[in-house]
Formats: C-alpha cells, sequence, structure tokens
C-alpha cells in the first residue's frame, strides 16, 4: 500500500532536516579534513555516544508521559563522583574514604544504580503524588544533587582509580568497546519494556491523554514513579561510566547533560508534547548531536561557537516538531 | 434594506472527521424571537459560533441589515450590535458585576495623554442596565456572590448594554428555576417590542412554542426548514428534528430484564453540592436510563462509581457481595466498565494507534510468562472487534483521532468489551455521532443488554431514553428524583422530575 | 449541543492538571505555519553562519 504512495520529497526534507543538514556538514567536513572518515573516528564516535544514549533513554520515559528531568546531569555527576569514591585504587595516596573496603566494579556498579534509582523514585513520587510540575519538581532536585554531590566530595576531584574500574571503558570485547555493549544492553532492554511490556503501552497512553488513561485503569501514579525511578537508574549506570572514561570526577561531570538528552529525543522524534517516541528515533538523535559536535571539532572550531551551534540545532528541532504537530490538524 | 435584520446563507464549516454544518441558513426578522431547533449535534451553536466569528466558516456568507459582512470575532461582533450569551459562561467571578459587564469596553476619561477607565460612568450605566432588565444587584458588588443563574441574567445585561440588535440566547433557561425563567421572558419580550432580533435556543418544547415567533430546525448540520410557531406542534418539531417517524429510530429490544444485580445504596459524594443519598439498582439484562438537566450531577455519580471521585458515604452491592472502589482500577476488576461522556477529553488517547486503544485496559490477559505481552493475541482482538462493531479504519495501526466519532466510539466499547464487564455504564453514549452511527452504536448497547449485561445509560436526549431505556432514573440537583418505567415514560413526566429542585 | 456541560468538564480539568507541559504545543494553535517556516529558515541560517564564523576564527 505505501508503495504506490509517491515520494514527497518535500515532507521527507522537513521530517529529516536536522539528520540532512548534520550529513551535509559530516560530508563537508569529510571533504575538507583528513583523517575524518576513519574506523578511529567512528570507534571514537560511538564511544562518546555511548553515556548519552543512555541517559537519554532514561529522560525519554519522562519525555514521552509530557514531563521532563532536569535533575538528569547533575544525577550523573552525582553517579560518577560515588563510583569515583567507592573504585579508588586502594593503594592511591589520596583516597577520600581510607576505610572504604576493595569491592569489586561490578558491586559499585549496581550500589550507584540503587542509589540514583532511589532519588529518580523520590522524583516520581513528588510529580506523581504532590502533582508538581516535573519542570520544577526536577529543577530542585537538580540543585539538591548538585548540593548533596559538593557536600560528599568536599568538593575535590577525584583521580587514582584503580585498574578494573578503568578498563570498564577502555577495554573491549572482540573489537567492541565495553561501552558500546553496555549501551547496546540498554537499548534491547528499552526496546523490550516500550514495546513488549505493559508498562511500555501504559507509559505510551499517560502520554498521549493522562485522563483517559486513568479511566481505562491505567495506574497512572505507579507508572510515573516506576519511570523515574528506572531514569535515575539510568543516570547511575552512565554516570559510572562516565566517571571511567574520563578517568576522574568531580561536581563539574555531567553538567549540562540533561539538556544534549532532550535535544536528543527531540531530535529523534520524541514529542515533547507526549505520546510519541520510539527507541530507533532517540539512537538516531543522539547519533546526530554526536556527530554535529566531532564535525565541529574536526573542522577545529571554537567550543563557544560549537555551544551556540548546537543551541541552534535544539531550537530547530523543537520548532519542526511544533511544526509537524500544527500542520496535522 | 432586506425584510430580514441578518441572514446566513449556504454556511459549511467543517471539524476534521465531522461535517458540522452543511449549507446551513438561518434569517431573522428584525423585532422577532426566532427558535433554533435541532438534536444534539445538530450544528445549532457551531452556527451560532460562525455568526458571533467564533469559528471561520468555511463557505456561506452573513448579510446584515442588508450587507454581506465579514465578522472578525466576538468584539466585532458586539460592536456592530450582535450580543450573544453562551451556553458556558465565561465570568470573572472575582471582579464586579458592573466590570463583567463592561470587560473589553470600558468607559474611558482621559487626563491629557494619560486614558483611564471612568469607574464612576461604569458602574452608573451598569445600575441603569441592571434595573432594565429588572436587576437588583449593586453593580460594585463581585459577580462571584451571584448564583450560576443570576450570573446568567447579568450575561443578558451585559448583551442588552451594547445596545445590540440582535440578540443570541443559547440555552439561556438549563440552570434556571422557574420564577427566574419568567423574569428572563418578561425581558425578552421587552426586548422584541424594542425591536430586536432574538435567536433562542432551547430544547423545551414549551417553552419555544410560548415564546417563539418563528421556528427553524436543523438537522445533521442541514438546514429542515423554518415555520411560524403558531402553526407547529410538538411531533411536528420532533418529526422534523429526528427526520424520521420515531418508531423507526431505535432498534426493536429483545433484552429481558432478570434479578436485581448492582445495587448503590446512600451513595453520596464528599462535595456537599454533588451528587447525595443515590439509592438505585440495576437488574441483569436491563438498560437503566439516567436522565436530569444539566448540573444534576448523573456524570459525577457515574464517576464515583467508577472510583474517579470521591465518596464519603454509600455502598455499592454487586451480586450480594460489597465492592470497595477507590480508583478506576477496582472497578475495572470487579467487572464495571465506563464509557465517559467526554471522548477526546477523558476517552481517546489520541495519537496512539486503533490496537493499543483497543487493549489498553484489558493489557494483563495478553501476557506470555507474566511479562511480555503477546502482540498477535492483541492484533487478534482488534480485529474481531473491528468485524464485529463494524469500525471502519484502514487498519489497525492507524491513529485513532483520525477516526469520525462514531467509529471513536465503537472502539472505545471494544476497549471495555474486551474485559467483558457485568456492568456498563455509558455516559452520553452517542453524543456528537452522526445519526447512521447513533443508529449502530443503540444495536450494540440493545444486544448488550440482550447477552444479560446491565446498562446504565446517560443520555441528555429524552426522546433517547424513551426510546431505548427499560426503565428511568430521573435525577436533579445531585438527588434521584424518581423512576420512571420505559413504557410510561413521556417528556413531561421526566421534566417533571428532573425540575423537582428543593 | 456540544457544549452543553461546560461547567463540570472544567471542574474536571483541575483534576487532571499534572504538568505545565500539557498542551504546551496547543498554545501554538493560532500562529500560522509560514511564520514557523520563516523562524525554521532563519534559524538554520544562523547556524551555517556560526559554523562558518567558526571555521574562519579558527
Amino acid at each position: 500500500m505505501e508503495k504506490t504512495k509517491s515520494f514527497n520529497v518535500k515532507k521527507f526534507m522537513s521530517d529529516n532536516a536536522i539528520i540532512l543538514l548534520v550529513l551535509a556538514l559530516a560530508i563537508f567536513t569529510g571533504l575538507t579534513t583528513d583523517n575524518f572518515f576513519t574506523g578511529r573516528n567512528f570507534s571514537n564516535l560511538f564511544i562518546n555516544m555511548s553515556p548519552r544514549f543512555i541517559i537519554a533513554c532514561g529522560v525519554s520515559g519522562c519525555l514521552i508521559t509530557k514531563g521532563t528531568d532536569l535533575s538528569a546531569g547533575r544525577q550523573v555527576g552525582l553517579a560518577a563522583c560515588l563510583a569515583a569514591m567507592m573504585l579508588q585504587d586502594i593503594t592511591y595516596a589520596a583516597r577520600m574514604l581510607p576505610w572504604f573496603p576493595d569491592i569489586p566494579w561490578f558491586a559499585a556498579l549496581l550500589i550507584v544504580m540503587v542509589i540514583m534509582g532511589i532519588i529518580g523514585a523520590i522524583n516520581g513520587c513528588v510529580i506523581a503524588f504532590l502533582k508538581v510540575p516535573p519542570f520544577i519538581a526536577t529543577l530542585g532536585m537538580q540543585t539538591i544533587v548538585y548540593g548533596a554531590c559538593q557536600i560528599i566530595t568536599n568538593n575535590q576531584p577525584l583521580g587514582g582509580f584503580k585498574k578494573s574500574y578503568s578498563n570498564v571503558a577502555l577495554g573491549s570485547l572482540g573489537g567492541f568497546p565495553f561501552l558500546a555493549i553496555f549501551a547496546v544492553i540498554v537499548g534491547v532492554y528499552f526496546l523490550f519494556l516500550y514495546n513488549k511490556t505493559r508498562h511500555g503501552k501504559y507509559m505510551y497512553a499517560i502520554g498521549g491523554n493522562e485522563s483517559a488513561a486513568q479511566v481505562a485503569g491505567v495506574n497512572v501514579t505507579a507508572t510515573i514513579i516506576r519511570i523515574y525511578l528506572l531514569a535515575g537508574m539510568m543516570y547511575g549506570l552512565a554516570g559510572f561510566l562516565v566517571g571511567a572514561k574520563a578517568g576522574g570526577a568531580s561536581t563539574a561531570t555531567g553538567f549540562g547533560y540533561e539538556l544534549e538528552a532532550i535535544a536528543a529525543c527531540t531530535i529523534g522524534g520524541v514529542s515533547a508534547n507526549g505520546g510519541v517516541g520510539r527507541v530507533s528515533g532517540i539512537l538516531v538523535g543522539v547519533l546526530v548531536f554526536e556527530a554535529l559536535k566531532i564535525c565541529l571539532q574536526f573542522l577545529g572550531v571554537d567550543p563557544a561557537y560549537t555551544f551556540v551551534a548546537q543551541g541552534l540545532v535544539i531550537i530547530i528541532a523543537v520548532a519542526l516538531d511544533l511544526r509537524k504537530y500544527l500542520a496535522k490538524k | 434594506m432586506s425584510e430580514y435584520r441578518l441572514e446566513m446563507n449556504g454556511v459549511v464549516k467543517t471539524f476534521p472527521g465531522v461535517k458540522a454544518l452543511d449549507h446551513a441558513q438561518l434569517k431573522l426578522r428584525p423585532g422577532t424571537v426566532h427558535a433554533l431547533m435541532g438534536e444534539n449535534g445538530a450544528g445549532k451553536s457551531t452556527l451560532m459560533k460562525c455568526m458571533f466569528g467564533i469559528y471561520h466558516m468555511d463557505e456561506g456568507e452573513v448579510i446584515y441589515e442588508g450587507q454581506k459582512v465579514d465578522i472578525n470575532g466576538p468584539l466585532d461582533a458586539l460592536n456592530r450590535g450582535i450580543a450573544m450569551v453562551h451556553q458556558e459562561l465565561q465570568p470573572i467571578p472575582e471582579r464586579s458585576i458592573g466590570e463583567n459587564i463592561y470587560v473589553g469596553r470600558y468607559p474611558v476619561k482621559r487626563l491629557g495623554p494619560i486614558v483611564t477607565i471612568d469607574h464612576d460612568k461604569m458602574y452608573e450605566d451598569a445600575a441603569r442596565v441592571l434595573k432594565e432588565v429588572h436587576l437588583n444587584y449593586d453593580p460594585k458588588a463581585k459577580l462571584g456572590t451571584l448564583s450560576v443563574s443570576q450570573m446568567q441574567l447579568v450575561e443578558i445585561a451585559k448583551a442588552v448594554s451594547a445596545d445590540c440588535k440582535v440578540l443570541i440566547l443559547d440555552e439561556p433557561t438549563s440552570s434556571l428555576t422557574a420564577a427566574e425563567v419568567e423574569a428572563l421572558f418578561t425581558i425578552v419580550n421587552e426586548l422584541r417590542e424594542k425591536g430586536v432580533s432574538i435567536v433562542y435556543i432551547s430544547h423545551k418544547m414549551d417553552e419555544i412554542l410560548r415564546i417563539s415567533d418563528e421556528v427553524t430546525i436543523m438537522r445533521d448540520g442541514q438546514y429542515v426548514g423554518t415555520w411560524s410557531a403558531k402553526e407547529l406542534t410538538t411531533d411536528f418539531i420532533i418529526t422534523k428534528m429526528v427526520g424520521r417517524e420515531l418508531s423507526n429510530l431505535y432498534p426493536k429490544r429483545e433484552n429481558v430484564p432478570g434479578e436485581a444485580v448492582f445495587e448503590v445504596e446512600d451513595f453520596t459524594s464528599i462535595n456537599p453540592k454533588s451528587f447525595r443519598h443515590a439509592t438505585f439498582n440495576v437488574r441483569k439484562g436491563e438498560i437503566l436510563g439516567v436522565a436530569g438537566l444539566v448540573g444534576a450531577q448523573r456524570t459525577e455519580l457515574m464517576e464515583g462509581l467508577f472510583g474517579l471521585r470521591c465518596h464519603s458515604a454509600g455502598r455499592i452491592i454487586y451480586k450480594g457481595k460489597e465492592l470497595k472502589i477507590d480508583q478506576p482500577q477496582d472497578a475495572i476488576r470487579n467487572g464495571i466498565a465506563l464509557l465517559t461522556e467526554d471522548r477526546r477529553a477523558t476517552g481517546i488517547l489520541g495519537v496512539l494507534s486503533i490496537a493499543d486503544n483497543v487493549s489498553i485496559a484489558s493489557l494483563s490477559q495478553y501476557l506470555i510468562g507474566g511479562i511480555m505481552l503477546d502482540d498477535g493475541k492483541i492484533e487478534k482482538l482488534v480485529r474481531d472487534n473491528v468485524a464485529k462493531l463494524s469500525i471502519k479504519t484502514p487498519s489497525s495501526k492507524t491513529q485513532i483521532q483520525s477516526l469520525s466519532g462514531g467509529n471513536q466510539q465503537k472502539v472505545l466499547i471494544s476497549r471495555w468489551l474486551a474485559n467483558s464487564p457485568d456492568v456498563f455504564i455509558m455516559d452520553e453514549p452517542t453524543r456528537g455521532i452522526d445519526v447512521g452511527a447513533k443508529y449502530e452504536i443503540y444495536c450494540i448497547i440493545a444486544e448488550l443488554a440482550k447477552q444479560g449485561k446491565s446498562i446504565i445509560m446517560i443520555s441528555s436526549e429524552m426522546s433517547e431514553l424513551i426510546g431505548m431505556a427499560d426503565r428511568i432514573m430521573v435525577m436533579c440537583d445531585g438527588r434521584v428524583t424518581g423512576f420512571i418505567d420505559g413504557k410510561d415514560a413521556n417528556q413531561e413526566n421526566i421534566m417533571a422530575l428532573a425540575t423537582q429542585f428543593e | 449541543m456540544d457544549g452543553e456541560k461546560q461547567p463540570q468538564k472544567r471542574e474536571r480539568r483541575d483534576k487532571s492538571e499534572l504538568n505545565a507541559f500539557e498542551n504546551l504545543y496547543e498554545n501554538f494553535r493560532n500562529v500560522p505555519l509560514k511564520y514557523l517556516d520563516i523562524f525554521i529558515g532563519l534559524c538554520v541560517a544562523a547556524l551555517v553562519l556560526v559554523i562558518a564564523l567558526g571555521v574562519m576564527n579558527r
């Protein structure tokens, strides 16, 4: 049936405008610089994408239910600091917690994810029970988490990780970087969760029409809490990986990640008006956003200009989404 | 200048999925009361909103005092002398009566370059206008201190204050007491003598026949005809409104009501102004109609039973077992379904597919291993329902918001049927649905009753209740005021119970 | 009578008002698409300009 439809060039252009723009930029970069289209560069791209994709998956549930999570970036920072505190090398002189036992990295990962899950659940409870707008609730949480992070780290940067922790980021399995494997597992999990479970269907229903979902017997409160809880756990995982990759963590880690994640989701077709969004779209969104950054880096553009460009891409993404919404009716 | 003050010709207005107006027309003579009649969804309000510039018409023209005009919006209409008292009021309760009357067109005074509102003049004028419509209110009092019906009269005063030549009254008496209706009629008569053309929209036959000079009837957005009120009888109006003989309008029912299965005792809202002490039962295989005026709290009562609203007292007993319902999930688990009144706001999940919309309330039935949803089973459920209820849709992946109202309603009915409920509450099941689809919905309701399900059907169309219900429960102002057997029910005895205010 | 029960509907809306983003896009209902297109066009132009400036200033 679809085959008979004539290919609408204009619609295709406006639906994929940002992807096409970044593609054009990538081609331009490839032609004017050396070493752009190399395996090493692509591997670098995927490693950069991995934690951001995990964060974007976490925040996507909030966006689909017409919410948002502004505390994502700071939660990533807190998670990185917590992981760093637990996984400093036992022989490192400036250990922040000298009394802390030497635990394996996956135990630390579990602890971090549980703690961040609790923070996420608090977000969810405030939003679902107290009916605080998600924008406000998570803005408050953002500031609280930042403060908490400063308190527990004494505002000191953390370094001197044990080898096994650094290896989580640097190592690879059969040519695949560990980071990418984490991202793939998360992607598959979200794919399953969003399309094959009640939780996913309820999430889309709440985003589509919350009152109607309630009438249809959807437990709105529980679903929203689960969404924010899961989001928190994803920030925990991402923070753990970001720390490992950077080889250090500080209170500044994760700054601005929430906006990048929200922007990536929007580029990938997760509508800020709720009810719409696919995992594949989120992946494309993250890819586009990271590709933009790498291109500008290759072109030698000053980071200050890069920020302006990123901001413009976010605005264009939302405007296009809005246009799609308005044109439909 | 023509003999008409205002003419609307060939008005066409389409909303997504519905042709609300299809070459409708209306011709108003000066100094007459012109009743506009039609069933719910016939397009009366839409036509008025087109005249008033709230909606932009797709086709058609408005000729006002002999000239073709293009009315851009309510303020433009008001400046031209066309005023409207809405069904839904838009008052500002925290401001004074005078300000509410003059909002948007305050009298001003100038002190050099500074323009300020002339409060003295405003309140003087307001007092004069209020007197004109026989209202003894202090124009400086807050509007919020008045009752809803008093606010409605203030709205009329607002229209009068604009020295209007055309006044539209959209269901003006729906919330008025008998005495207030008399006061309103006095005002209407005075305005008519002054030469104002009044459009009077109402469902109440006796009012129409009493107050109006001419009657225009609409059906399904189309113009049926205009008659002089003197020649008309109630039966003639109903026949013209529904477009066929009443006997063919509803399917033959073959349900046999059995023993009472669903009982409600002394059900009372936590809100003292809402439903209270509601006691009734529904029998197996029975269609219980629920009648009442706007504000009778019928919807609230049903939402209370379904766990959407809190109650302070009362028991719900199903087959001798008391149910505890605090939230919709409890009701659904106990085999109760609720088709809500406002499909768009609380029914459809607009951006989601038909498959998602059908399956959302019964997802737990399609699990594999307690976690994974079985897409095959869901697809089968959708296919079965699409065939059984003849839902017209290109595919199960289609967004529900692109379907017509009738098909949306059928999707929602199949959502609940997937849970095989025993008690099915339907709140205005045919609102905003075209006539053909209405008949199909009636057939579905009759079939469900025949299968032994208990149906509670709220409707504001009395003919629908009389035609479909085995028994009619009437509510007024939050209380159940009586029951009428379906065979004995008529407009008069329903209205008598529906207006039994305390 | 499509709007017959407005007051009740309003009451219900209070109940379901859960977040600030609800119907965010509805606020833009009256913005003509043309303006939106112009806006998007300007943003794209600005993006190209910024990148060009960045490349030249390195």
